[in-house]
Protein backbone atom coordinates (compact mmCIF):
# COMPACT_ATOMS: atom_id res chain seq x y z
CA UNK A 1 0.00 0.00 0.00
CA UNK A 2 0.92 3.71 -1.03
CA UNK A 3 2.76 5.53 2.03
CA UNK A 4 1.56 8.84 3.00
CA UNK A 5 3.46 11.90 1.88
CA UNK A 6 5.46 14.03 4.53
CA UNK A 7 3.25 17.00 2.53
CA UNK A 8 0.10 15.12 2.66
CA UNK A 9 0.41 13.85 6.29
CA UNK A 10 0.80 17.53 7.08
CA UNK A 11 -2.37 18.61 5.20
CA UNK A 12 -4.27 15.64 7.07
CA UNK A 13 -3.00 16.59 10.60
CA UNK A 14 -4.07 20.49 10.00
CA UNK A 15 -7.41 19.19 9.25
CA UNK A 16 -9.66 20.05 11.64
CA UNK A 17 -12.78 17.22 12.75
CA UNK A 18 -16.07 19.09 12.06
CA UNK A 19 -15.10 21.36 10.01
CA UNK A 20 -14.27 22.91 6.71
CA UNK A 21 -11.00 22.89 6.60
CA UNK A 22 -10.98 20.74 2.97
CA UNK A 23 -12.05 24.17 1.13
CA UNK A 24 -9.08 26.12 2.49
CA UNK A 25 -6.42 26.24 -0.17
CA UNK A 26 -3.12 24.38 1.41
CA UNK A 27 -5.56 21.77 1.72
CA UNK A 28 -6.59 21.21 -2.00
CA UNK A 29 -4.41 18.10 -2.90
CA UNK A 30 -5.85 16.56 0.12
CA UNK A 31 -9.39 17.37 -0.43
CA UNK A 32 -8.79 15.97 -3.97
CA UNK A 33 -7.44 12.70 -2.61
CA UNK A 34 -9.97 12.10 -0.17
CA UNK A 35 -12.51 11.80 -2.62
CA UNK A 36 -10.36 9.17 -4.94
CA UNK A 37 -8.11 7.33 -2.87
CA UNK A 38 -9.55 5.19 -0.11
CA UNK A 39 -6.60 4.82 2.14
CA UNK A 40 -6.24 8.61 2.22
CA UNK A 41 -9.44 9.14 3.01
CA UNK A 42 -9.42 6.38 5.99
CA UNK A 43 -6.08 7.91 6.79
CA UNK A 44 -8.18 11.58 7.08
CA UNK A 45 -11.18 9.64 9.30
CA UNK A 46 -8.51 7.72 11.66
CA UNK A 47 -6.01 11.01 12.22
CA UNK A 48 -10.27 13.05 13.06
CA UNK A 49 -10.95 10.56 15.39
CA UNK A 50 -7.50 10.82 16.90
CA UNK A 51 -8.27 14.80 17.18
CA UNK A 52 -11.88 13.92 19.01
CA UNK A 53 -10.15 11.92 21.11
CA UNK A 54 -7.61 13.73 22.01
CA UNK A 55 -9.99 17.01 22.72
CA UNK A 56 -11.97 14.89 24.91
CA UNK A 57 -8.78 13.91 27.29
CA UNK A 58 -7.84 17.65 27.31
CA UNK A 59 -10.95 18.47 28.68
CA UNK A 60 -10.53 15.76 31.48
CA UNK A 61 -8.69 18.41 33.95
CA UNK A 62 -9.96 18.97 37.21
CA UNK A 63 -10.79 22.35 38.24
CA UNK A 64 -9.04 23.32 41.80
CA UNK A 65 -11.54 23.33 44.77
CA UNK A 66 -12.24 27.17 45.39
CA UNK A 67 -10.75 28.54 42.45
CA UNK A 68 -14.04 30.12 41.20
CA UNK A 69 -13.70 31.99 44.41
CA UNK A 70 -10.42 33.40 44.36
CA UNK A 71 -11.01 34.76 40.97
CA UNK A 72 -14.44 36.34 42.12
CA UNK A 73 -12.55 37.91 44.68
CA UNK A 74 -9.49 38.75 42.42
CA UNK A 75 -11.60 40.88 39.80
CA UNK A 76 -14.28 41.78 42.04
CA UNK A 77 -14.45 45.74 41.57
CA UNK A 78 -12.28 47.84 43.91
CA UNK A 79 -12.42 51.71 44.42
CA UNK A 80 -10.33 53.54 41.74
CA UNK A 81 -7.31 55.27 43.03
CA UNK A 82 -8.81 58.76 41.57
CA UNK A 83 -11.74 58.35 43.85
CA UNK A 84 -9.37 57.10 47.31
CA UNK A 85 -7.40 59.66 46.61
CA UNK A 86 -10.29 62.52 46.53
CA UNK A 87 -11.71 60.94 49.49
CA UNK A 88 -8.59 60.85 51.33
CA UNK A 89 -8.11 64.54 50.74
CA UNK A 90 -11.30 65.89 51.74
CA UNK A 91 -11.11 63.50 55.42
CA UNK A 92 -7.45 64.83 55.48
CA UNK A 93 -8.36 68.81 54.70
CA UNK A 94 -11.38 69.62 56.31
CA UNK A 95 -11.31 73.02 56.44
CA UNK A 96 -10.53 73.59 52.55
CA UNK A 97 -13.18 74.49 50.43
CA UNK A 98 -12.65 72.33 47.96
CA UNK A 99 -12.52 69.31 50.43
CA UNK A 100 -15.58 70.46 52.15
CA UNK A 101 -17.64 70.33 48.82
CA UNK A 102 -15.79 67.09 47.65
CA UNK A 103 -17.12 65.80 51.41
CA UNK A 104 -20.54 66.87 51.35
CA UNK A 105 -20.99 65.55 47.67
CA UNK A 106 -19.62 62.20 48.50
CA UNK A 107 -21.85 62.05 51.37
CA UNK A 108 -25.14 62.85 48.87
CA UNK A 109 -23.80 60.36 47.13
CA UNK A 110 -23.75 57.89 49.65
CA UNK A 111 -26.78 58.52 50.85
CA UNK A 112 -28.28 58.39 47.39
CA UNK A 113 -26.73 55.36 46.84
CA UNK A 114 -28.24 53.63 50.03
CA UNK A 115 -31.31 54.93 49.36
CA UNK A 116 -31.37 53.58 46.03
CA UNK A 117 -30.21 50.45 47.52
CA UNK A 118 -33.36 49.97 49.84
CA UNK A 119 -35.42 50.74 46.90
CA UNK A 120 -34.04 47.88 44.68
CA UNK A 121 -33.83 45.06 47.39
CA UNK A 122 -37.61 45.98 47.69
CA UNK A 123 -38.14 45.30 43.78
CA UNK A 124 -38.10 41.31 42.27
CA UNK A 125 -34.93 40.61 41.84
CA UNK A 126 -32.99 40.85 38.51
CA UNK A 127 -31.64 37.64 36.55
CA UNK A 128 -27.80 37.58 38.11
CA UNK A 129 -25.26 34.52 37.83
CA UNK A 130 -25.02 31.81 40.34
CA UNK A 131 -21.48 30.66 41.08
CA UNK A 132 -21.48 26.48 41.79
CA UNK A 133 -20.48 27.03 45.63
CA UNK A 134 -24.23 29.37 45.93
CA UNK A 135 -25.74 26.60 43.94
CA UNK A 136 -24.22 24.08 46.62
CA UNK A 137 -25.47 25.75 49.37
CA UNK A 138 -28.64 26.49 48.09
CA UNK A 139 -29.47 22.48 47.33
CA UNK A 140 -28.99 21.72 50.66
CA UNK A 141 -31.87 24.61 51.38
CA UNK A 142 -33.56 23.02 49.06
CA UNK A 143 -33.30 19.46 50.41
CA UNK A 144 -34.23 20.94 53.92
CA UNK A 145 -37.08 22.67 52.06
CA UNK A 146 -39.10 19.84 50.84
CA UNK A 147 -38.69 17.07 53.32
CA UNK A 148 -39.82 19.66 55.85
CA UNK A 149 -42.92 19.21 55.51
CA UNK A 150 -45.02 15.68 54.00
CA UNK A 151 -46.36 17.36 50.83
CA UNK A 152 -45.19 14.33 48.58
CA UNK A 153 -47.44 12.61 46.01
CA UNK A 154 -47.44 9.30 44.72
CA UNK A 155 -45.72 8.81 41.73
CA UNK A 156 -47.89 7.08 39.16
CA UNK A 157 -47.04 5.74 35.91
CA UNK A 158 -47.27 8.21 34.10
CA UNK A 159 -45.23 10.53 36.18
CA UNK A 160 -41.86 11.21 34.59
CA UNK A 161 -39.01 13.55 35.09
CA UNK A 162 -39.26 16.25 32.13
CA UNK A 163 -37.72 14.64 29.30
CA UNK A 164 -34.10 15.43 28.74
CA UNK A 165 -32.88 15.07 32.46
CA UNK A 166 -31.02 12.24 31.45
CA UNK A 167 -31.49 10.91 34.84
CA UNK A 168 -31.44 7.23 35.40
CA UNK A 169 -33.98 6.14 38.29
CA UNK A 170 -37.66 6.64 37.94
CA UNK A 171 -39.37 9.24 40.17
CA UNK A 172 -41.38 7.30 42.99
CA UNK A 173 -42.83 10.54 44.64
CA UNK A 174 -42.83 14.08 43.69
CA UNK A 175 -43.84 17.47 45.15
CA UNK A 176 -44.31 21.20 44.45
CA UNK A 177 -41.80 23.86 46.26
CA UNK A 178 -40.92 27.63 45.92
CA UNK A 179 -37.46 28.49 46.39
CA UNK A 180 -36.33 31.17 48.94
CA UNK A 181 -35.86 33.43 46.15
CA UNK A 182 -39.34 32.86 44.17
CA UNK A 183 -38.65 30.21 41.56
CA UNK A 184 -40.65 27.18 41.37
CA UNK A 185 -39.91 23.99 41.12
CA UNK A 186 -40.77 20.39 41.21
CA UNK A 187 -38.61 17.84 43.33
CA UNK A 188 -38.85 13.95 42.54
CA UNK A 189 -38.33 11.20 45.18
CA UNK A 190 -36.12 8.86 42.79
CA UNK A 191 -34.76 6.70 45.74
CA UNK A 192 -34.91 3.03 44.54
CA UNK A 193 -36.75 0.34 46.57
CA UNK A 194 -33.89 -0.78 49.48
CA UNK A 195 -31.25 2.22 48.46
CA UNK A 196 -30.32 5.90 50.25
CA UNK A 197 -31.72 9.14 49.37
CA UNK A 198 -32.21 10.42 46.10
CA UNK A 199 -33.19 13.47 44.84
CA UNK A 200 -33.86 15.63 41.68
CA UNK A 201 -34.89 19.14 41.43
CA UNK A 202 -36.15 20.64 38.14
CA UNK A 203 -36.12 24.33 38.84
CA UNK A 204 -37.69 26.88 36.42
CA UNK A 205 -34.90 30.22 36.83
CA UNK A 206 -34.53 33.61 35.35
CA UNK A 207 -30.89 33.21 36.87
CA UNK A 208 -27.54 31.99 35.12
CA UNK A 209 -25.66 29.27 37.37
CA UNK A 210 -22.83 28.92 36.80
CA UNK A 211 -23.01 24.89 35.08
CA UNK A 212 -23.13 23.17 32.46
CA UNK A 213 -25.79 23.27 30.51
CA UNK A 214 -25.47 19.75 29.34
CA UNK A 215 -25.05 16.98 32.15
CA UNK A 216 -23.54 17.89 34.27
CA UNK A 217 -21.67 19.66 36.83
CA UNK A 218 -20.47 17.97 39.69
CA UNK A 219 -20.62 20.45 43.12
CA UNK A 220 -19.19 20.06 45.97
CA UNK A 221 -21.54 19.40 48.54
CA UNK A 222 -20.91 20.97 52.49
CA UNK A 223 -22.48 17.50 53.52
CA UNK A 224 -20.23 14.70 53.34
CA UNK A 225 -21.30 11.76 51.16
CA UNK A 226 -23.70 13.91 49.15
CA UNK A 227 -22.93 13.93 45.58
CA UNK A 228 -24.35 16.97 43.65
CA UNK A 229 -25.06 17.03 39.61
CA UNK A 230 -26.60 20.33 38.09
CA UNK A 231 -26.96 21.24 34.47
CA UNK A 232 -29.21 24.07 33.08
CA UNK A 233 -30.68 24.10 29.87
CA UNK A 234 -31.70 27.62 28.90
CA UNK A 235 -33.90 28.36 32.03
CA UNK A 236 -34.28 25.24 33.77
CA UNK A 237 -31.84 24.09 36.08
CA UNK A 238 -31.63 20.09 36.91
CA UNK A 239 -29.91 19.10 40.31
CA UNK A 240 -29.59 15.63 41.36
CA UNK A 241 -28.53 14.56 44.86
CA UNK A 242 -27.59 11.35 45.58
CA UNK A 243 -26.17 10.12 48.90
CA UNK A 244 -23.09 8.64 48.08
CA UNK A 245 -22.64 6.48 50.82
CA UNK A 246 -22.66 3.13 49.00
CA UNK A 247 -23.88 4.59 45.61
CA UNK A 248 -22.17 6.86 43.12
CA UNK A 249 -23.79 9.76 41.24
CA UNK A 250 -22.52 8.43 38.03
CA UNK A 251 -25.26 5.16 38.82
CA UNK A 252 -28.04 7.60 38.10
CA UNK A 253 -27.12 9.99 35.11
CA UNK A 254 -26.52 9.56 31.59
CA UNK A 255 -23.65 12.13 30.66
CA UNK A 256 -24.82 13.17 27.37
CA UNK A 257 -29.01 13.70 26.64
CA UNK A 258 -30.73 11.26 24.27
CA UNK A 259 -30.75 12.04 21.00
CA UNK B 1 -13.39 22.14 19.84
CA UNK B 2 -16.61 20.78 22.03
CA UNK B 3 -15.49 23.15 25.23
CA UNK B 4 -15.16 26.26 22.52
CA UNK B 5 -18.70 25.89 20.61
CA UNK B 6 -20.65 24.36 23.76
CA UNK B 7 -19.31 26.43 26.17
CA UNK B 8 -21.95 28.05 28.44
CA UNK B 9 -22.77 30.98 27.85
CA UNK B 10 -24.26 32.85 30.97
CA UNK B 11 -21.87 35.51 29.94
CA UNK B 12 -24.40 36.07 27.94
CA UNK B 13 -26.84 37.63 30.71
CA UNK B 14 -25.74 41.12 29.99
CA UNK B 15 -24.90 42.84 33.27
CA UNK B 16 -25.04 47.20 33.59
CA UNK B 17 -21.82 48.65 34.49
CA UNK B 18 -19.51 45.76 32.61
CA UNK B 19 -18.00 46.01 29.15
CA UNK B 20 -19.28 47.46 25.68
CA UNK B 21 -21.53 44.78 25.24
CA UNK B 22 -22.83 45.22 28.95
CA UNK B 23 -20.86 41.90 29.90
CA UNK B 24 -20.09 41.73 33.20
CA UNK B 25 -16.44 40.23 34.54
CA UNK B 26 -17.99 38.39 37.00
CA UNK B 27 -20.36 36.50 35.04
CA UNK B 28 -17.62 35.84 32.82
CA UNK B 29 -15.52 33.85 35.24
CA UNK B 30 -18.28 32.35 36.45
CA UNK B 31 -19.16 31.02 32.53
CA UNK B 32 -15.26 30.43 32.03
CA UNK B 33 -13.34 30.17 34.57
CA UNK B 34 -12.74 26.12 33.98
CA UNK B 35 -12.22 26.21 30.26
CA UNK B 36 -9.92 28.33 30.60
CA UNK B 37 -7.80 26.78 33.77
CA UNK B 38 -8.02 23.47 31.72
CA UNK B 39 -6.50 25.47 28.26
CA UNK B 40 -3.55 26.95 30.93
CA UNK B 41 -3.03 24.02 32.69
CA UNK B 42 -2.37 22.25 29.47
CA UNK B 43 -0.20 25.00 28.27
CA UNK B 44 2.26 24.72 31.62
CA UNK B 45 1.48 21.56 32.94
CA UNK B 46 1.60 22.35 36.26
CA UNK B 47 -1.80 23.36 38.33
CA UNK B 48 0.04 26.68 40.62
CA UNK B 49 1.06 27.99 37.47
CA UNK B 50 -2.24 27.47 35.85
CA UNK B 51 -4.23 29.14 38.70
CA UNK B 52 -1.83 31.85 38.45
CA UNK B 53 -1.76 31.98 34.59
CA UNK B 54 -5.62 31.96 34.96
CA UNK B 55 -5.98 34.73 37.30
CA UNK B 56 -3.88 36.74 35.29
CA UNK B 57 -5.78 36.68 31.87
CA UNK B 58 -9.22 37.62 33.80
CA UNK B 59 -7.45 40.71 35.36
CA UNK B 60 -6.39 41.61 31.86
CA UNK B 61 -9.36 40.63 30.79
CA UNK B 62 -10.95 43.10 33.76
CA UNK B 63 -8.82 46.08 31.85
CA UNK B 64 -10.19 45.36 28.42
CA UNK B 65 -13.39 44.46 28.85
CA UNK B 66 -14.35 47.39 26.82
CA UNK B 67 -12.69 45.80 23.92
CA UNK B 68 -15.16 42.76 23.64
CA UNK B 69 -17.79 43.88 21.62
CA UNK B 70 -20.51 40.65 21.75
CA UNK B 71 -20.98 38.67 24.50
CA UNK B 72 -20.87 35.54 22.38
CA UNK B 73 -17.29 35.95 21.48
CA UNK B 74 -15.93 35.65 25.08
CA UNK B 75 -14.93 32.48 25.20
CA UNK B 76 -12.05 33.07 22.11
CA UNK B 77 -11.34 36.46 23.60
CA UNK B 78 -10.37 35.13 26.80
CA UNK B 79 -8.83 32.39 25.09
CA UNK B 80 -6.72 34.81 23.55
CA UNK B 81 -6.39 36.77 26.18
CA UNK B 82 -4.62 33.92 28.14
CA UNK B 83 -2.82 33.13 25.28
CA UNK B 84 -1.37 36.20 25.13
CA UNK B 85 -0.45 36.46 29.18
CA UNK B 86 1.22 32.66 28.55
CA UNK B 87 3.62 34.25 25.65
CA UNK B 88 4.71 37.20 27.68
CA UNK B 89 5.71 34.77 31.08
CA UNK B 90 7.72 32.64 28.36
CA UNK B 91 9.62 35.54 26.94
CA UNK B 92 10.55 36.22 30.31
CA UNK B 93 11.99 32.93 31.05
CA UNK B 94 13.27 32.10 27.54
CA UNK B 95 17.17 32.47 27.53
CA UNK B 96 18.04 35.41 24.37
CA UNK B 97 19.50 32.95 22.64
CA UNK B 98 16.38 30.75 21.97
CA UNK B 99 15.69 27.44 21.96
CA UNK B 100 17.03 24.22 19.68
CA UNK B 101 15.22 21.08 19.34
CA UNK B 102 14.85 17.91 17.75
CA UNK B 103 11.48 16.76 17.19
CA UNK B 104 10.90 13.06 15.89
CA UNK B 105 8.82 12.94 12.71
CA UNK B 106 9.52 9.10 12.35
CA UNK B 107 6.40 7.85 13.73
CA UNK B 108 3.58 7.53 11.02
CA UNK B 109 3.22 3.85 11.23
CA UNK B 110 2.19 4.24 14.81
CA UNK B 111 -1.61 3.71 14.28
CA UNK B 112 -3.84 6.55 16.08
CA UNK B 113 -5.43 5.04 19.53
CA UNK B 114 -9.30 4.45 18.44
CA UNK B 115 -12.15 6.38 20.80
CA UNK B 116 -11.37 8.02 23.94
CA UNK B 117 -9.29 5.51 25.83
CA UNK B 118 -6.43 8.07 25.55
CA UNK B 119 -4.14 7.63 28.65
CA UNK B 120 -4.18 10.60 30.42
CA UNK B 121 -1.15 10.73 32.52
CA UNK B 122 1.01 9.97 29.46
CA UNK B 123 -1.03 12.58 27.00
CA UNK B 124 0.10 15.01 30.44
CA UNK B 125 3.67 13.72 29.56
CA UNK B 126 3.61 14.25 26.32
CA UNK B 127 2.32 17.76 26.19
CA UNK B 128 4.95 18.44 28.64
CA UNK B 129 7.95 16.78 26.33
CA UNK B 130 6.84 18.54 23.52
CA UNK B 131 9.02 22.44 23.02
CA UNK B 132 6.76 25.30 24.33
CA UNK B 133 6.06 26.60 20.57
CA UNK B 134 4.96 23.56 19.06
CA UNK B 135 2.88 22.66 22.35
CA UNK B 136 1.13 26.85 21.71
CA UNK B 137 0.66 25.49 18.14
CA UNK B 138 -1.50 22.48 18.88
CA UNK B 139 -3.53 23.37 21.79
CA UNK B 140 -4.32 26.41 20.00
CA UNK B 141 -5.70 24.05 17.39
CA UNK B 142 -7.31 21.99 19.66
CA UNK B 143 -8.72 24.06 22.43
CA UNK B 144 -9.34 26.85 20.71
CA UNK B 145 -10.49 24.91 17.26
CA UNK B 146 -8.57 27.69 15.38
CA UNK B 147 -7.64 26.69 11.97
CA UNK B 148 -3.54 26.30 10.49
CA UNK B 149 -4.52 30.05 8.95
CA UNK B 150 -6.06 31.21 12.46
CA UNK B 151 -2.95 30.07 13.87
CA UNK B 152 -0.40 31.67 11.57
CA UNK B 153 -2.43 35.01 11.77
CA UNK B 154 -2.53 35.26 15.50
CA UNK B 155 1.04 33.96 15.91
CA UNK B 156 2.23 35.89 12.91
CA UNK B 157 4.40 33.23 12.16
CA UNK B 158 4.49 31.21 8.27
CA UNK B 159 1.54 28.81 7.30
CA UNK B 160 4.03 26.10 6.40
CA UNK B 161 5.61 26.63 10.14
CA UNK B 162 2.28 26.17 11.61
CA UNK B 163 1.44 23.12 9.21
CA UNK B 164 4.59 21.73 10.55
CA UNK B 165 4.91 22.17 13.86
CA UNK B 166 0.93 20.77 14.20
CA UNK B 167 2.07 17.81 12.37
CA UNK B 168 5.89 17.00 14.17
CA UNK B 169 3.31 17.68 17.65
CA UNK B 170 0.64 15.17 16.38
CA UNK B 171 2.94 12.71 15.40
CA UNK B 172 4.65 12.94 18.85
CA UNK B 173 1.13 12.44 20.63
CA UNK B 174 0.12 9.83 18.59
CA UNK B 175 3.52 8.20 19.12
CA UNK B 176 3.50 8.47 23.04
CA UNK B 177 -0.15 7.88 23.44
CA UNK B 178 -0.06 4.44 21.29
CA UNK B 179 0.85 0.92 22.71
CA UNK B 180 3.61 -0.38 20.52
CA UNK B 181 2.95 -2.42 18.34
CA UNK B 182 4.78 -3.93 15.44
CA UNK B 183 2.09 -6.06 13.97
CA UNK B 184 2.81 -6.47 9.81
CA UNK B 185 -1.12 -6.36 9.79
CA UNK B 186 -1.78 -2.81 11.88
CA UNK B 187 -3.88 -1.30 9.05
CA UNK B 188 -2.20 2.19 9.73
CA UNK B 189 1.32 0.80 9.75
CA UNK B 190 0.85 0.15 6.07
CA UNK B 191 -0.36 2.79 4.86
CA UNK B 192 1.84 5.77 6.17
CA UNK B 193 4.98 6.97 5.49
CA UNK B 194 8.14 6.96 7.57
CA UNK B 195 9.87 10.40 5.92
CA UNK B 196 13.46 10.43 6.30
CA UNK B 197 14.45 12.71 8.89
CA UNK B 198 13.35 16.57 8.34
CA UNK B 199 14.39 20.21 8.87
CA UNK B 200 12.76 23.27 9.64
CA UNK B 201 13.22 26.72 10.25
CA UNK B 202 12.17 27.84 13.30
CA UNK B 203 11.70 31.84 14.20
CA UNK B 204 14.98 32.64 15.26
CA UNK B 205 16.56 31.23 11.69
CA UNK B 206 18.27 28.36 14.10
CA UNK B 207 17.43 24.73 11.97
CA UNK B 208 15.83 21.93 13.99
CA UNK B 209 16.74 18.37 12.84
CA UNK B 210 14.31 15.38 13.23
CA UNK B 211 15.48 12.56 15.36
CA UNK B 212 14.03 9.81 18.06
CA UNK B 213 13.99 12.15 20.83
CA UNK B 214 12.11 15.00 21.87
CA UNK B 215 14.42 17.37 23.70
CA UNK B 216 15.40 20.71 24.84
CA UNK B 217 18.64 22.38 24.64
CA UNK B 218 19.04 26.13 25.38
Amino acid sequence: MNPVPTDLRRQIDACRPDSDDLALPELADLARLAESDRAIAGELARSRRFDQAVSAALLDASVPAGLLDRLLAATEPKVSPATAAVANNAASQPRSRLARRVAVGLISLTTLAAAMVGVLMSLPQPPRTIGQEELAGLVEEWTTLVNQSNRWKPATAATKAPAGTTVLAKPIRWRNFTTAAGESGVAYDCTPTGRQKVLLFVIRSPHKYGVAPLPFTRLRSASKGIGIAAWQRENMLFVLTVDEDNQRLDDYIRKRPEA
Amino acid sequence: MAERSASPTSADATMPGGGAAGIDLSALVVAHHAPLYRYAYRLCGCQAEAEDLTQQAFLVAQQKLHQLREAERAAGWLFAVLRSCFLKSLRKQRPASGQAFDIEVEDHAVAAPEGDDLDREQLAAALAELPDDYRLVVLMFYFEDLSYQEIAHELEIPIGTVMSRLSRAKSHLRRRLTPPDDSPSSPESSNVARPAPSTEKNANGSTKSASRAVHQTP
